[in-house]
């Protein structure tokens, strides 16, 4: 608002004579709105409450009286910005108390003196307005709740003055906040924005702090309460609020009890933030708290993340081999190739710790094509050098299917070493999604085209489809190893004489994983009875070795 | 009569008045509004009807009224009867009542006498 231009009161006076004197007095500086009584200045504070600067209020009307006027605005809450002066004649302490205490910001007796009635107007919109500008800068515009740093800095406040008292941090996200902004549009989620911040400050206890930290995200400091006060908060959160204008929107909500008051702020809010990894997309499970070993697994995932690409660089990733034994022949006829991560600080990385991460950030692409790239220049290496080659076989994961250019980026490299295509095999995963089964299918018709072996990994486990033996122009079939380890129960017994029948009456090879004892390999050599191609791989057999121990091995096996 | 000598005679605080509502013309108008007022007549007719409460509330905004203009005689006469009837004393109140009528009606008459 410029500083010149004209605020607007609202006089408040049943008594005609003394509404005029205050108009009077005030209208030079201001443009002045009056009302005969409680009643009328509600109606007309509807229509310009926004304008409105101040309010002078007269305590006695007939129609509404002040007090009754004090405690609407007050309860309604709407316009409890504006700052109210009671108008009172001089003659009782407890009318203005009582005023005051009704939540008016001062008062002025009659009769009035001009000056004090210019000077406190003035001095009170002055307040208003600068309390106004630190309101805008402390608020978040569309829920009216503290923003990310105001929250932090009154959160963290409140924990500092209080060191005795036990508090949780929650923090709540619209699950597909993105999606459903882009969907619903900006209008309709500040709406619901706005009206579930509403409903959660009516549910909560007054003293409890919200911000919204995030788009979709709203922290909340609140006095500690039991493990299931809170779950049953949350399913009334989720079921109790429905928008009707955007469908069935899930609420996830993370908790951190017992704030250790001792760590960072940045850490709290953090930790109240981690739990909702772990509701993330989850039907029916919409409420996770903080514990220790979810922050372990967090930062050794943040480990994992912030050192991928040096492990490129430096070669940290190393490329291990784990031999396929041919049933027939008794020698070594194939190896696959697994990726292994040898850091210089921690040592050796689990796969299973970082295959997870690097499949769901995008960076197992990368380490993908660095082990064909890395099994290329170890074929190249081994023909040179005249030793044995045997085919290896490389995992593609269900992203690199995103990049249509998927074949021909491997054949480049393949290419570049100038290996046989035959040498190299693709193991490829079912995957349960139609789209990337189209993806898939055409890759894996070009890989074909091009001369490379394709396999089928893990079948009998996850999304397992008898169907895709017949979409997929597949050469082998590798069987899950959970088929191998329950073999010599009944049940698993009739379901891998299925598989391998099957394998055989469509003429593919089958590899069979997670071999680890003579007694698995003449049983499964006894069911096939030398009507299909067999392969074993397993520790029976061999661990996954380094380059230069399976250089040995091979020269042995 | 000037307005200066309406004050006089009627034990008026002209220079309060003149105070507040800045110039001797404004003064004038507001003087003049007084006649409509009407809650010397609400509170007659509320002594009358034994309402003590809605006694109050005129009688307590007559008092407003009166300071504003700075009519002291009235004003003070009406702050009498507001403190009466606030502490119920409605008997009292109607007792003092003729009081206040005659400083009213000096005023009235004082104001029909201004040009």
């Amino acid at each position: 608002m410029l500083a010149e231009e004209k605020r607007t009161l609202l006089i408040i006076e049943d008594n005609e004579l003394n509404r005029e004197m205050l108009s009077v007095i005030l209208e030079e500086d201001y443009n002045v709105l009056t009302a005969e009584n409680g009643a009328q200045g509600l109606e007309v504070l509807n229509e310009h409450g926004s304008e409105i600067s101040l309010i002078l209020l007269d305590i006695q009307m007939p129609v509404m009286e002040g007090y009754e006027f004090l405690d609407i605005v007050f309860r309604e809450g709407r316009f409890i910005d504006i700052p109210i002066i009671v108008t009172t004649a001089n003659d009782t302490d407890q009318d203005q108390i009582k005023c005051l205490t009704m939540g008016a910001s001062d008062f002025v007796v009659k009769p009035y003196k001009p000056e004090i009635v210019q000077r406190r107007v003035a001095s009170l919109i002055r307040l208003r307005e600068t309390t106004l500008m630190l309101h805008k800068v402390e608020r978040d515009e569309v829920t009216g709740l503290y923003n990310r740093e105001s929250f932090a800095a009154y959160a963290n406040q409140r924990l500092k003055n209080n060191p005795g008292t036990e508090y949780d941090m929650i923090c709540m996200e619209v699950e597909s906040y993105l999606s459903i902004h882009s969907r619903y549009g900006e209008e309709k989620c500040y709406t619901f924005l706005r009206t579930f911040s509403e409903y959660m400050e009516s549910h909560l206890p007054k003293d409890a702090i919200l911000g919204r930290i995030d788009s979709a995200q709203i922290a909340i400091l609140i006095k500690h309460m039991p493990y299931e006060e809170h779950i049953k908060n949350s399913i009334e959160y989720d079921h109790g609020y429905y928008d009707f204008e955007i469908p069935a929107i899930t609420i996830n909500v993370g908790v951190y009890l017992n704030i250790d008051k001792s760590l960072p702020f940045a850490t709290i809010m953090e930790n109240a933030l981690t739990p909702l990894e772990s509701v993330r997309f989850q039907y029916g499970k919409y409420i996770a708290f903080y514990d220790d070993d979810m922050k372990k697994k967090q930062n050794w995932e943040q480990v994992i993340v912030d050192n991928a690409t040096r492990a490129i660089e430096e070669k940290h990733f190393q490329v291990w081999y784990q031999p396929k034994h041919g049933a027939d022949s008794d020698t070594t006829e194939g190896a696959e190739a697994l990726v292994r991560w040898i850091h210089p600080d921690y040592g050796f990385i689990s796969p299973g710790d970082f295959i997870p991460v690097f499949e769901s950030n995008g960076f197992v692409s990368k380490v993908d094509l660095y082990v064909i790239e890395t099994i290329c220049a170890d074929l190249r290496r081994w023909i040179d050098e005249g030793k044995r080659v045997i085919p290896i076989s490389a995992n593609i994961s269900q992203m690199d299917f995103d990049n249509p250019e998927l074949t021909d980026v491997l054949e480049k490299i393949v290419d570049k070493y100038k290996i046989p295509h035959e040498l190299v095999h693709f193991e490829i995963t079912e995957s349960a999604d139609y789209q990337d089964k189209e993806k898939k299918s055409v890759a894996v018709h070009s890989m074909k085209e091009k001369g490379f072996i394709v396999e089928l990994d893990d079948f009998g486990s996850g999304y397992s489809n008898l169907s895709i033996l017949g979409e997929l122009p597949i050469d082998v079939i590798k069987l899950d190893m959970s088929l191998v380890r329950n073999m010599f129960s009944p049940k698993y017994d009739a379901v891998l004489k299925g598989v391998l029948y099957t394998a055989a009456a469509l003429k593919k090879k089958v590899v069979v994983e997670g071999i680890e004892s003579i007694d698995q390999v003449e049983a499964l050599k006894e069911m096939c009875d030398g009507k299909l191609v067999l392969y074993f791989q397993g520790y029976y057999y061999s661990k996954p070795l380094p380059a230069d121990q399976f250089e040995v091995y091979l020269a042995e096996n | 009569m000037t307005v200066k000598e309406f004050y006089e005679n009627i034990s008026g605080n002209y220079e309060e008045a003149l105070g507040r509502l800045m110039n001797d013309k404004l003064v004038l108008r507001f003087v003049q509004k007084f006649p409509n007022d009407p809650s010397f007549g609400e509170l007659k007719k509320c002594l009358e009807e034994d309402d003590t409460e809605s006694a109050f509330r005129q009688a307590h905004t007559l008092k407003g009224v009166c300071a504003n203009l700075a009519f002291t005689k009235l004003g003070s006469s009406a702050s009498e009867i507001t403190e009466m009837l606030r502490a119920g004393n409605l008997a009292a109140a109607k007792e003092y009542f003729p009081e206040v009528a005659s400083d009213y009606d000096k005023v009235m008459a004082g104001i029909a006498g201004l040009e």
